[in-house]
């Protein structure tokens, strides 16, 4: 829309003054002021035959009627007209607003529609439009300007569309605060016309004009609204500044303010009593007066122009009283007007902090200095400076305690030029006890401290002193408990209050370097011994060495040096020790070594070979030496004897000899010095008493003791003779080894004596004799055991000569020994078994061994004698059979007594057997004897007697039936017949009909035809009666018995025929754990029925048949019962069974089978 | 005298209770002790003639058991076996002392003993 190329003016009227499309805007602060105008604007349109739309507030619209209809205008006509239109503002404004936003949509619909139709109505041409709206102003003051902005652009925009006069109107107190000028500016720039507030129209004039107007009275009204807000605040202001300014002075923390000059403007309080001044004499000054580092304030300056913050800034202050705080300085500036305006600075005092860690820091230094140090001399200067820093003074003395005196070993200055008369006048100076400072301090034992040294007597140096400046003094005494060995003084240049804490530090202090001194006295004194020793060992002709654990030579003296033929130490040195010891003594020496390492002290005789190949002989003395670490090594003395055993050079290298004799004969020797009691042993003596190399007694009597007890009379009594008689003695006797076996030891030895006749010395040898001891005892015992045994024992060479003979074997066969050795030993072999004997020397001489052959032997009186014979080869040492042992038992009678016993076994068991059948025939006999009776009784009733009577017949026929099975099985015992195992089978199960009948027991009979077999009938009947009684017994509730009987094979071995016949129950089975007794006689589980024989006569039978016996059982809820299966070989086809009862001879292999 | 015979063997109890009801004493044969005791607490017998060794309960078990109900119940025992005198030796070891006699019987005997008072006390 174009806003100054529309600014025509009309003489008729203003409103029409913005031209055809214009879009003004009012502000009014008077309402009055808008109606009039308004008024005008649509009186005018309408008069002039335009149309008018106004939206307004409902207040306004009645304002508007009312003022026109004064004027005579009836908006009602024009309204018929359609030229009229009046809409609430609010209302209408709700119909187009979106989420706060006008919708374009919805204005250009609604408000478009509306201008279109109001053009329409129009009577003029060109037809115009005259609007008037308040929806803006509402919008503003609802406080959305971006809404009422919004508005006016569409408004703008329907104005491009219709061509229509727009007039708007804002109440000016809406834009009275400073800040909405720019508000206002925005809605100028969518307005072509401005119409100031109050304008008259005469005033109308240009639009700049008026603009500049409407913004000077809007900009009034800003102003005036801030004035009084602006009271307001500094009001405020004041208070708050009055806090705190408050708050500031009260504050615990130092405070201050300096300007850009360095002047101080301000400090609060705390700041005025940490440094002890008054507000005069601190606010005004500089601040550079009360910094006790010229150059620290200088630095802080500095950097506070620079505008840099400072934060835990170190410094030192000078308070009122000339002391110093440490304090730290947390600062930064206040610019104002982007000028330095002035620093505004905490303060925080750490003074008593920094002395406390200072103190700590100094002591701590003072340790590590005298840890570090290897003499208090070496330590005085930093020890000096170290506590005058922490002390704060210029100058400090070291005194040391002799005898009588202190003196001044050692001063320090803070510069050299400092105290340089009195400097001059302590170093080198000493004093008595109680005299001056250190005097006094040595005398009291005490610290003592001078804070005005003017005011002290008894100061020798006083004057220097006071010349210098010095004005305070303390000083420490330096010792423990066992007195004062010297003071530390110090001198400071000012005067110093009296620090009970400093002194007890300083006391402490004087303490730890007393300790010190203390230890480092020790230390020099001990150096002190350790040079005399060493001097003393270098010097000594003997050879003084130690030696570590292994062997390793740690330290040897000159001489030993030169006994080893070193010409250096490094040739030797940490070497080992055992690369210079002869090779034969080696082990000897090693020994010896580490018994010292391990705390006994001993001596030693021992060959070196020198690096020049020379032999020495040695004795050395050691003794175990403790390390610092707890180790313990050799130290040893020794001394080189060459020369004195010189003379037995050649007796050595005999000795030499002899050791390797001994060595290949298990031979040991031993020399006994009867002056010293020093008893040498050889190794190999060592090994033979099972003791290590170096563990044997040295010592006579020591020996003694390792003799076995029972032993030591004997021995001792030869030693006695040996040592009366000087001549040679030999003795046999046992020791315990350490490991408790016991050992044989042959000794010969001799005793020499001396000129005057008295024992010198004792030499010789011992032979281990063990094993020669036990194989003689082994041949005496086992001698003694042939000759007492019952047996005769034999023995013969591979040829079969005998070659020995026992006392048994005199009396079985009647031939002494003396008769038959040399002979052949078929002198008591039966002719016809003489080729026998070609098979046992056969046997033999593959290393075989003939157990319990049972054979025929012929005593010398030409009787036969049944014998077991036992031949065992005879080997030599290497292992080689060269002959033939043999130990032969007469089993004659043997074999009689066994004849017997079968055949009281048979009748036992036959006795058994008749036990079991007894309730067979008792049962019969009652029921006869009941019937007999009835018989009898009812003798008058025919009928019924005789009716009794049969039945005691058929009873009397069951006794017969089982008394003729019984007789017969007595009558058929001695010889195999023929028979027919069906039948057998029938009988049994006849026999036991009444038992079937009362429990229920079902019969199924599984035969082959006529089965037939040669065996002892009567047993083979035994033994299935077992089988099927037992099966009753196992089925008291009733069930089935299975019997099947067929021709059949044995198992595993195809080719021999015989019978199997199988007994099978469906009774409770077999527990397994009962199942591997069940053949041992006795064994049963029906202890009131039972003999528990049953089961092992039936195996008896049936193995006495060759045969075999096997059991299957089950047990449990999913079929149970038990089958006993007989495997019987026809012995009509293979040789008869033996005749009796089977032996339990242990070369018979059982064929029994239990199988689960 | 009420009487209860019992026998594993029927031909051997009907005999019995034959004899001794032609006798005028009121008896009944059973063949096992578990109906020997059923039968007992219904009818409350004087004495118990029983076999010992018997499938099931054996003779003194039964006789036992019968005791329990009617204390003052006579009991005698036959058996043809030898292991049944091992079986009253226990009981008797027990406290029980009953009378035992030796298959075939004499019905004679038999009645006699029953005319008389027992022998032994029962406990």
């Amino acid at each position: 829309m174009s806003t100054s190329g529309a600014n025509t003016k009309s003489p008729e009227s203003h409103w029409s003054t913005p031209g055809l499309n214009g879009h003004s805007v009012h502000f009014y602060e008077d309402e009055s002021f808008l109606l009039e105008g308004l008024g005008r604007f649509i009186g005018a349109a309408l008069s002039g035959g335009d149309s008018a739309v106004v939206i307004v507030t409902k207040a306004h619209g009645k304002e508007l009627q009312d003022r026109l209809g004064k004027n005579g205008l009836n908006l009602a006509v024009p309204a018929s007209e359609g030229r009229f239109l009046m809409l609430d503002a609010a209302e209408t404004l709700a119909r187009f607003m979106v989420d706060g936003l006008p919708d374009s949509r919805r204005f250009h619909e609604l408000i478009g529609g509306h201008i279109s139709q109001l053009k329409q109505a129009a009577r003029t041409e060109p037809r115009r439009v005259a609007a008037f709206g308040e929806m803006v102003a509402l919008l503003w003051s609802e406080g959305k300007p971006e809404a009422a902005i919004e508005l006016e652009k569409l408004w703008n925009e329907l104005a491009e569309k219709h061509a229509f006069q727009l007039h708007c109107a804002y109440p000016l107190h809406l834009f009275s605060q400073a800040g909405d000028g720019g508000g206002m500016e925005r809605i100028f720039k969518e307005h072509s016309h401005v119409i100031p507030s109050e304008q008259y129209t005469a005033l109308a004039s240009d639009d700049e004009r008026l603009r500049t107007i409407a913004m000077l009275q809007q900009k009034a009204q800003a102003l005036e609204t801030e004035v009084r807000q602006r009271e307001k605040i500094q009001e405020e202001l004041k208070k708050r500044e009055a806090d705190l300014t408050d708050f500031l002075e009260n504050a615990v923390v130092a405070m201050h303010w300096v300007a850009a000059d360095g002047s101080i403007l301000w400090a609060n309080g705390a700041e005025l009593a940490m440094l002890g001044y008054d507000k005069d004499e601190y606010i005004g000054h500089h601040i550079a007066e009360f910094h006790a580092d010229k150059s620290a304030i200088e630095d802080i300056l500095r950097r506070l122009t620079c505008h840099e913050e400072l934060h835990g800034y170190k410094a030192r202050l000078l308070r009122k009283d000339g002391t110093i705080r440490e304090v730290r300085i947390h600062s930064n500036v206040f610019a104002h007007e982007g000028k330095f305006g002035h620093t505004r600075c905490f303060t925080i005092d750490i003074t008593e902090q920094e002395r406390s860690q200072r103190r700590v820091a100094a002591q701590h230094a003072i340790t590590r200095l005298l840890s570090e140090a290897a003499t208090l001399e070496e330590a005085a200067d930093l020890l000096l400076e170290t506590i005058c820093n922490d002390a704060e003074c210029d100058m400090a003395a070291l005194w040391l305690a002799d005898e009588s005196r202190l003196r001044c070993a050692k001063t320090w200055r803070r510069t050299e030029k400092r105290f340089q008369k009195f400097n001059q006048a302590t170093l080198g100076r000493d004093f008595e006890k109680g005299q001056g400072l250190p005097g006094r301090i040595w005398a009291s034992s005490a610290p003592i401290w001078i804070e005005d040294i003017t005011q002290e007597s008894n100061l020798p140096r006083k004057a220097e002193a006071l010349e210098n400046g010095i004005r305070s003094a303390f000083g420490f005494p330096i010792g423990t408990m066992h007195g004062v060995f010297g003071v530390i003084e110090f001198f400071a240049g000012e005067t110093k209050k009296v620090d009970k804490e400093f002194m007890g530090m300083m006391t402490a202090i004087g303490t730890q370097i007393g300790q010190f001194m203390e230890r480092k006295g020790a230390e020099q004194a001990l150096r002190a011994s350790e040079e005399r020793s060493r001097a003393i060992i270098q010097t000594t002709p003997e050879c003084v060495k130690i030696v570590a654990g292994d062997g390793t030579l740690l330290h040897m003296n000159a001489a030993g040096l030169a006994m080893v033929g070193a010409e250096r130490p490094e040739m030797v040195m940490g070497k080992s020790i055992y690369d210079v010891i002869a090779p034969n003594d080696r082990e000897k020496f090693r020994a010896f070594n580490e018994r010292i390492c391990g705390g006994e002290k001993g001596f030693l005789e021992f060959d070196i070979i020198d690096l020049q190949g020379r032999r020495h002989h040695m004795e050395t003395h050691a003794a175990p030496l403790r390390n610092p670490d707890g180790s313990l090594v050799q130290l040893a003395v020794a001394r080189d004897v060459t020369e004195e055993k010189g003379a037995q050079e050649a007796l050595k290298e005999s000795e030499a000899r002899l050791r390797l004799a001994q060595q290949a004969g298990q031979i040991g020797t031993f020399e006994w010095n009867a002056e010293t009691d020093v008893n040498r042993w050889s190794p190999e003596l060592v090994a033979l008493y099972g003791l290590s190399q170096g563990a044997f007694p040295d010592k006579l009597d020591g020996w003694i003791e390792l003799v076995h007890p029972g032993d030591k009379a004997q021995v001792l009594k030869q030693m006695k003779t040996g040592f009366e008689t000087g001549a040679p003695v030999q003795a046999e006797w046992r020791v315990v080894w350490p490991d408790g076996s016991i050992h044989w030891i042959m000794g010969r030895w001799q005793v020499f004596l001396n000129h005057s006749g008295r024992p010198a010395r004792m030499s010789g040898v011992k032979i281990d004799i063990t094993g020669r001891k036990e194989a003689e005892e082994a041949r005496r015992r086992l001698a003694a055991i042939v000759e007492s045994s019952d047996d005769a024992i034999a023995s013969k060479d591979l040829n079969g000569m005998v070659t020995s003979w026992n006392k048994s074997a005199e009396k079985l066969f009647g031939y002494t020994a003396k008769e038959i050795i040399g002979k052949p030993v078929t002198l008591i072999i039966p002719p016809e078994l003489h080729p026998d004997e070609d098979v046992i020397l056969s046997k033999i001489k593959r290393g075989e061994k003939i157990d319990h052959f049972e054979t025929v032997r012929v005593k010398k009186n030409g009787e036969r004698i049944e014998v077991s014979l036992t031949i065992s080869p005879v080997r030599d040492d290497q292992g080689k059979v060269v002959g033939a042992a043999k130990i032969v038992r007469d089993i004659t009678e043997n074999k009689k007594i066994d004849r017997a016993l079968r055949t009281t076994e048979k009748l036992a068991a036959a006795g058994r057997l008749a036990a079991t059948v007894a309730h067979e025939i008792n049962n019969p006999l009652e029921a006869v004897t009941n019937l007999v009776y009835l018989a009898n009784r009812d003798v008058e009733d025919r009928k019924k007697a005789s009716r009794h009577l049969e039945s005691a017949m058929r009873e009397l026929d069951r006794v017969a039936h089982i008394a003729r099975q019984t007789l017969g099985f007595y009558r058929d015992t001695s010889s195999p017949t023929r028979f027919s195992l069906s039948q057998t089978l029938d009988d049994l199960l006849y026999l036991y009909e009444k038992r079937f009948e009362s429990r229920h027991i079902r019969i199924i009979k599984q035969y082959q035809e006529d089965v037939q077999l040669t065996a002892l009938a009567g047993e083979i009947r035994q033994a299935l009666s077992n089988l099927i009684t037992n099966a009753i017994d196992a089925m008291p509730e009733g069930g089935s018995l299975v019997i099947r009987a067929v021709k059949s094979h044995k198992w595993g071995k195809a080719h021999l025929d015989g019978v199997r016949v199988t007994v099978l129950d469906t009774g409770m089975g077999i527990a397994p754990e009962h199942r591997k007794n069940l053949f041992q006689p006795f064994f049963t589980t029906k202890a009131e029925v039972g003999t528990g024989l049953g089961l092992w006569i039936t195996r008896s039978i049936v193995e006495k048949h060759h045969g075999v016996i096997h059991v299957k059982s089950r047990t449990g809820e999913n079929g149970h019962g038990t089958a006993f299966s007989i495997f019987l070989p026809d012995e009509g086809k293979a040789g008869g069974p033996e005749a009796g009862f089977p032996s339990d001879a242990p070369n018979r292999r059982l064929e029994t089978g239990v199988t689960n | 005298v009420k009487i209860i015979v019992v026998d594993d063997e029927p031909i051997i109890a009907d005999t019995l209770v034959n004899i001794l009801n032609g006798e005028g004493h009121s008896a009944v044969a059973v063949s096992d002790g578990r109906s020997a005791i059923r039968w007992a607490e219904m009818l409350r017998p004087e004495a118990i003639i029983t076999d010992v060794i018997m499938p099931g309960l054996n003779g003194i078990e039964t006789a036992k058991e019968i005791l329990k109900v009617l204390p003052t119940c006579r009991i005698i025992l036959f058996s043809g076996q030898a292991a049944s005198t091992d079986l009253v030796a226990q009981a008797h070891s027990e406290g029980f002392c009953f009378e035992i006699l030796a298959k075939p019987i004499n019905p004679d005997i038999l009645l006699e003993k029953l005319k008389n008072s027992p022998g032994a006390a029962v406990t």
